[in-house]
């Protein structure tokens, strides 16, 4: 087996989790970055610097899916060998019925009551993480896969809100 | 046969110094540096730091540098890397393209030439110009290119330099180069703006520097952005008001404009007797305020894609030119409530970061110094109905690779063309084609049953291969390209033969040099290896395979044959790749605490 092997959370050596500390991922980044990055084998051997560039590559690949919620989440589920069906969208009538009267009162709102709006939806994000910590230890993964789902309908009306 | 030379052994060791440089390959003029320790050299050409990136023909040769004649091509970097299918998104004022086939070309004296032909010619002119101040050849070199060149230009760029064999050491954005020259004196940490204003083109980056690492978080630029807009506004200006000038020749008038323009970066009013013209700075201003406040709304861009508050920006970092004009720093004073560093030469500061980082890479410098770059701009695929599916977004940090999975669109569909794009918009029109390949024997079955696997994986110089791979059926296809956009393996190989930069002679025996130094390297990677943990590692059995391996190498080395020394140098890497692979898995131990290694691997 190989560093090529591990999985994100061991490789970056942090506990598996729905938050994570940001800055400790980052140092631990730069850290390995710092050691595998091909600029550090640029006069080595053609074997030291093909085993660089795939280990920077993980690296990097990792970073970019540990550090944002949603696709952290996504991680999870895969390494706990939870497969989406992709022809299954997401069911959640109420949830949808919610989303559609969310983008109604965006449209019909001024700039001003934007800020309100986020803070809404940013405690709505915070109490699903709360649950999907709970997902978690309880081993629930189609709740966990429902709640990220919901998750990334919230950021997506923040995105919208913040242009 | 010629005979090849034998260096006694004390130059043997100067052959493992390798004279690496920094090119800022500029779109009006180039630089070239050199950095060694405290020392920082620009190589002049007659006695200039900027060398006019114009190559004119004279008596039947090339020659590079501001002639001043009829017959010479400028700005050929907004050819670069450009096919002739794109000409129309491009603007090229002065040039006059011809387009027949997929690479545009220029004419110049007797023949035509593409973008890369000439790019090599600077690059070369400027190694001479090295050479002949050091009384050695130019090795390697890090070469700066826009913050967001695409793929293609990127390759046009390292390839123009392969052309006249030139090693890439690393290609580098330029305003990261620029942040390079300020940040390395300082060790500064924090996010940084890069407001680079050259003749040509304008960039703006937003930084992200920590603990020597480089990150680019947003780039946003105009290609055609520059002093020389200041200047084609100007002479419209002038023309305007003094009608009589029309009979000026127009080389004349850019030089009037551009003497006006830079009277205008120190005073109030600028006169020209001659021509018994003048200008106040006020009408000057209001008449380039359009292109600044340009610059402006992309600043004010890539601050909102980085993501980064404005408050938490340290310092502007101002490069080219163009930005000594008072009306850039006033506006920016304006704007945002940041300091300004522009205490390095604003024409020579790219050129002197990428000296920086050659001399870094060369193995010269400070270790514990990274340069950590982005993708420029998203790679994708074009799906059904002409949109542009992203496989990696743009900023990602590179290396990179991602997968995504496509399937067929109809029932028994046995071949998929694959269509690689780079762009940020949805429409397939709004993007630039890397290439087309045609993945062919999908086993036929019904529509979006096929499930084809297209990987995509960037190098650190932000250089792309894709594969793509058929899993339905037991069969599996597994297809390798780099993306050629025009140009072809016979198209590259033409240019190289044709290339007169080298005799035949001096490249037989650079190959050979290059060979020892590559043999001789890994024999001193492995050696100094083993005597770290080959006690740990390796069993005896093991030990012997690669200390007889070793062994043979250096035999081959004795014989001088190019072919020999390879072929026992391929030996050693294959027969070492476990014992590299292991260290490397082992060295992980060190930074991953906390956990028993046997835990993990």
């Amino acid at each position: 087996m190989s560093v090529l092997k591990l999985t994100y959370f061991e490789l970056f050596n942090i506990n598996v989790n729905i938050t994570l500390d940001l800055n400790e991922l980052n140092n631990k980044y730069l850290q390995l970055q710092t050691k595998f990055h091909p600029d550090k084998y640029l006069n080595s051997s053609a074997v030291e610097k093909t085993m660089a560039a795939r280990i920077s590559t993980h690296i990097n690949d990792g970073y970019k899916i540990l550090g944002d919620l949603t696709t952290r989440v996504d991680y999870i589920l895969k390494i706990n060998n939870f497969t989406i069906d992709e022809n299954v969208t997401f069911k959640n009538n109420q949830f949808l019925i919610e989303q559609m009267e969310l983008t109604e009162t965006i449209n019909n709102s001024d700039t001003k009551q934007y800020s309100n709006i986020k803070k809404e939806i940013k405690s709505k994000i915070a109490s699903l993480i709360l649950d999907m910590k709970n997902n978690l230890s309880s081993g629930d993964f189609d709740i966990l896969y429902q709640n990220n789902s919901m998750i990334k309908f919230y950021k997506k009306n923040i995105n919208q809100l913040s242009k | 046969m010629a005979l090849i030379q034998i260096s006694d052994p004390d130059k043997s060791i100067e052959i493992n110094k390798e004279f690496s440089v920094g090119i800022d390959l500029g779109t009006t003029h180039s630089l070239i540096a050199k950095k060694d320790g405290e020392n920082l050299t620009f190589f002049k050409d007659n006695s200039n730091v900027l060398i006019p990136s114009i190559v004119s023909h004279e008596n039947g040769k090339l020659i590079v540098g501001d002639l001043n004649s009829i017959n010479s091509v400028k700005s050929i970097k907004r050819l670069v890397g450009v096919t002739s299918k794109e000409l129309h998104a491009i603007n090229f004022e002065d040039l006059e393209v011809d387009s027949s086939e997929d690479l545009p070309k220029v004419s110049l004296g007797n023949n035509k030439y593409n973008a890369i032909e000439l790019s090599s010619q600077i690059l070369l002119h400027l190694c001479e110009i090295a050479q002949s101040y050091e009384n050695t050849s130019v090795n390697s070199a890090v070469i700066t290119v826009p913050a967001y060149f695409n793929d293609m230009q990127r390759q046009a760029t390292k390839l123009a330099a392969e052309m006249v064999d030139i090693k890439v050491l690393r290609l580098i954005s330029e305003p990261t180069a620029a942040a390079i020259a300020y940040g390395i004196d300082a060790k500064q940490t924090g996010n940084f703006i890069v407001y680079d204003l050259g003749g040509g083109t304008f960039d703006v980056s937003i930084l992200s520097i920590e603990k020597g690492v480089f990150k680019v978080l947003s780039t946003k630029g105009d290609t055609h952005l520059g002093g020389d807009d200041i200047d084609r506004l100007l002479n419209k200006y002038l023309l305007n008001n003094y009608p009589r000038l029309t009979k000026l020749h127009k080389t004349e008038l850019y030089n009037l404009s551009k003497s006006l323009k830079h009277d205008l970066s120190d005073k109030n009013i600028a006169t020209n007797e001659e021509h018994n013209v003048s200008i106040d700075l006020n009408d000057f201003n209001e008449l380039i305020n359009p292109l600044i406040e340009k610059t402006l709304k992309l600043l004010s861009e890539a601050i909102i894609e980085s993501k980064v508050d404005s408050n938490d920006i340290k310092n502007i970092i101002l490069v080219g030119g163009s930005t000594r004009l008072k009306i850039i720093k006033s506006k920016l004073d304006q704007v945002y409530k940041i300091k300004i560093l522009d205490h390095l030469n604003p024409d020579t500061v790219v050129a002197e970061g990428a000296a920086i980082q050659a001399e870094v890479l060369s193995g010269n410098a400070r270790d514990d110094f990274l340069l950590l770059d982005v993708l420029p701009l998203s790679l994708g695929i074009e799906t059904y109905g002409g949109l542009s599916e992203k496989v990696i977004h743009r900023n990602t940090p590179i290396p990179s690779s991602s997968e995504k999975i496509f399937t067929t669109f109809k029932d028994g569909q046995t071949k998929m063309m694959i269509n690689v794009v780079q762009g940020e918009r949805e429409d397939i029109a709004e993007c630039i084609s890397l290439g087309q390949f045609v993945l062919s024997d999908i086993p036929p079955l019904v529509a979006g049953a096929a499930r084809i696997r297209v990987r995509f994986q960037v190098d650190a110089d932000g250089l792309l291969t894709v594969s793509a791979k058929e899993d339905t059926a037991d069969k599996e296809t597994t297809i390798e390209i780099k993306p050629s956009h025009g140009l072809t393996p016979e198209l590259i190989q033409n240019m190289i033969t044709t290339s007169n930069s080298k005799a035949e002679y001096d490249k037989n025996y650079r190959a050979l040099k290059e060979s020892i130094v590559e043999a001789e390297r890994a024999i001193n990677a492995i050696e100094e290896a083993l005597k770290v943990d080959s006690n740990d590692l390796l069993n005896e059995t093991e030990l012997d395979l690669i200390n007889q391996a070793i062994d043979s190498l250096q035999d081959a080395l004795l014989s001088k044959n190019i072919d020999t020394i390879k072929q026992a140098n391929d030996n050693l890497e294959k027969t070492s790749e476990f014992y590299v692979e292991r260290r490397m898995n082992n060295s992980i131990k060190s930074l991953i605490t906390g956990k028993d290694i046997n835990d993990i691997i």
